[in-house]
């Protein structure tokens, strides 16, 4: 679903929907067969709804066929990114207390990065920086974690 | 050849624009061509988005899925029957969405309780867990309506009426977030500065009722219906960028993907439609209690013959015509003896109907009390008197049982009206060979 929305916020929305359709398609569900399977398929054609339903309203977003191919590597990917979450709570882990700080509060849902710029007396350009330049430091340090090096492939 | 880690970093600065919305087309078709065509670069971008919405405490797709994966697969191993594995899976479809959704849009008391649930309209249908009219609830607690409609008093003279389908949630005391859908609010003075945001606006009352409507197409409208509200665009950031004031009657619409405001929309039809069918069923009552309730749709009930319109043990509440002005003094019968009204009163009226339908018990009992926006000038209570308004006062669309029954019974049931005019409280009992109790409450309109 994180392929085809853009902000926890839609991810939120979308989330109810899947619920809602599950719900109502469920008689379609064949016992005996793949749940999880049945349930992603469902999850991801709502997400795809949602995302051309924005790509129709913003003129922008991704191609139906780049996201049914990043949805077939998702699928792939399962276990992988169950390891790289782990590796990402250690690798938070070791960020100075302060940028530690920063990430709980960007991503805790509680506060905008713009009341923690005005709160901090921060400029929110140099916010925003920093924080982007943490989330390449952390996803680095997950691939050094899984053996990759300084590449990311 | 592009060095691939040139290449890379490439894609994750797309991947970064396009989450924050600040891609343009051109790059946009970049990030779909180098995706289209390297499936390794298609693993990065799904490796580097879950990363992003890991580092965010909400619940995921992944998440819910594979709990229910797991769960249900689990109960189809163990269980034998194709039914029971369905039926195990349905359940496990119930808790795990319900979790998902509580844990944004709970429907439960989270934290010390900032608000009750007023009102739940019969026929409601609910998208989270359901709640029921005295629920108190908490910072964090969240309402996602599908059809029908919940009214929630929040401390400081705030009403706030969830129009499905909407989601909404409580962020404080003060504040609500609104997902999608349409809310309606009512705030006293004591409710100044209440808020109802949204991702393209926070919409800051002043003291007034309004309307807050959030679409994924159109972005969000805001309706004053009296008053004053501050409504403060918001950019993709969601740093304010602007801030316009709306009085009443007048509209305005916020994009934050435009980041645009207009001062008035067209095309208002359907929200005020929508808006107006709350405000029919909530009509002139401030409060319902026990087993008092409005219906989400009026409207629909149009057959009110015995056993067409059963009320499942509770007593609807069906606002009937608002604003009758009389062209002539009406004496009516009430309780209390006849009561006359003069011309030029203005009046609302609301039938309670009370039908057990075809239960098989003994006797059914209706209690409970709705309280009203202005005085109560008389209660009908007999067949009689019914049949004698039900063409001034009754909805025209409605069909009404010419038998004497349809009142009340005066050894069986009760009606009574408060000291200050404001309440009825009622307490009815219907036989099984008299299954219909209904009244007529008059009153007076604005008063």
């Amino acid at each position: 679903m994180t392929l085809c929305v853009a902000t926890h916020q839609e991810a939120d929305d979308v989330m109810q929907e899947v619920c809602l359709v599950l719900w109502r398609k469920f008689d379609e569900y064949e016992p005996g067969t793949n749940f999880v399977a049945w349930g992603r398929a469902i999850a991801f054609r709502v997400a795809r709804e949602h995302a051309r339903r924005t790509r129709r309203h913003r003129g922008i977003g991704l191609d139906d066929r780049v996201l049914a191919k990043l949805a077939a590597v998702h699928q792939g990917v399962g276990e992988l990114l169950e390891l790289r979450q782990e590796l990402l709570q250690d690798c938070v882990a070791k960020l100075p207390q302060g940028d530690r700080d920063l990430i709980r509060r960007s991503y805790g849902g509680e506060e905008s990065v713009v009341e923690i710029a005005k709160e901090s007396r921060r400029p929110l350009a140099s916010l925003y920086t920093r924080l982007k330049r943490l989330r390449g430091r952390l996803f680095d340090c997950v691939n050094r974690g899984l053996g990759r090096a300084e590449g990311r492939r | 050849m592009s060095d691939p880690r040139t290449v890379d970093r490439e894609v994750l600065e797309l991947t970064e624009d396009l989450r924050r919305g600040t891609i343009d087309p051109e790059r946009m078709a970049r990030l779909n061509r180098l995706l289209d065509r390297d499936v390794a670069l298609r693993q990065l971008y799904v490796e580097y988005n879950d990363q992003l919405a890991s580092l965010a405490p909400e619940v995921e797709e992944n998440e819910v899925i594979a709990t229910l994966g797991s769960r249900g697969q689990a109960a189809s191993r163990r269980a034998s029957s194709r039914w029971v594995s369905g039926a195990v899976a349905a359940a496990v479809l119930a808790v795990v969405c319900s979790v998902g959704v509580a844990l944004r849009f709970g429907g439960v008391a989270m934290s010390p309780p900032v608000g009750k649930v007023a009102v739940v309209a019969d026929g409601t249908v609910w998208a989270s867990e359901p709640a029921a009219g005295g629920d108190a609830f908490g910072v964090g607690a969240g309402f996602a309506v599908e059809s029908g409609f919940v009214s929630l008093d929040l401390g400081r003279d705030v009403r706030l009426d969830l129009v499905g389908p909407a989601q909404m949630r409580v962020d404080g005391p003060d504040r609500v977030w609104l997902s999608s859908g349409l809310v309606a609010g009512t705030v006293g003075p004591d409710g100044r500065g209440f808020m109802v945001r949204t991702e393209d606006a926070d919409v800051v009352d002043l003291g007034t009722e309004f309307v807050v409507h959030k679409n994924y197409t159109v972005g969000t409208r805001v309706d004053v219906r009296s008053g004053r509200v501050e409504a403060r665009l918001k950019d993709e950031s969601g740093r304010t960028v602007k801030i316009v004031e709306l009085l009443a009657d007048q509209r305005g619409r916020f994009d934050h993907v435009s980041v645009t405001a207009d001062g008035f929309v067209g095309g208002l039809e359907d929200l005020l439609a929508r808006y107006t069918g709350v405000s029919r069923a909530r009509g002139g009552v401030l409060r319902y209690a026990d087993g008092a309730v409005p219906l989400a749709e009026p409207d629909r009930v149009t057959d009110l013959r015995t056993g067409m319109a059963p009320t499942a043990g509770r007593v609807f509440v069906i606002p009937e015509r608002r604003g009758v002005e009389l062209a002539e003094a009406l004496t009516v019968p009430s309780p209390d003896g006849p009561v006359t009204l003069p011309a030029g009163t203005r009046i609302d009226s609301y039938l309670f109907h009370f039908d057990v339908g075809d239960g098989l018990q003994l006797s059914h009992v209706g209690r409970g009390a709705v309280t009203f926006g202005g005085a109560v000038a008389a209660v009908l209570t007999s067949a009689d008197a019914l049949a004698a308004t039900d063409d001034d006062f009754g909805l025209p669309a409605a069909t009404f049982d010419p038998v004497p029954h349809r009142g009340l019974e005066s050894e069986t049931d009760t009606v009574a009206v408060t000291a200050d005019h404001r309440s009825v409280t009622f307490d009815l009992d219907a036989e099984v060979l008299r299954v219909l109790d209904q009244f007529r409450v008059l009153v007076i309109d604005g008063s």
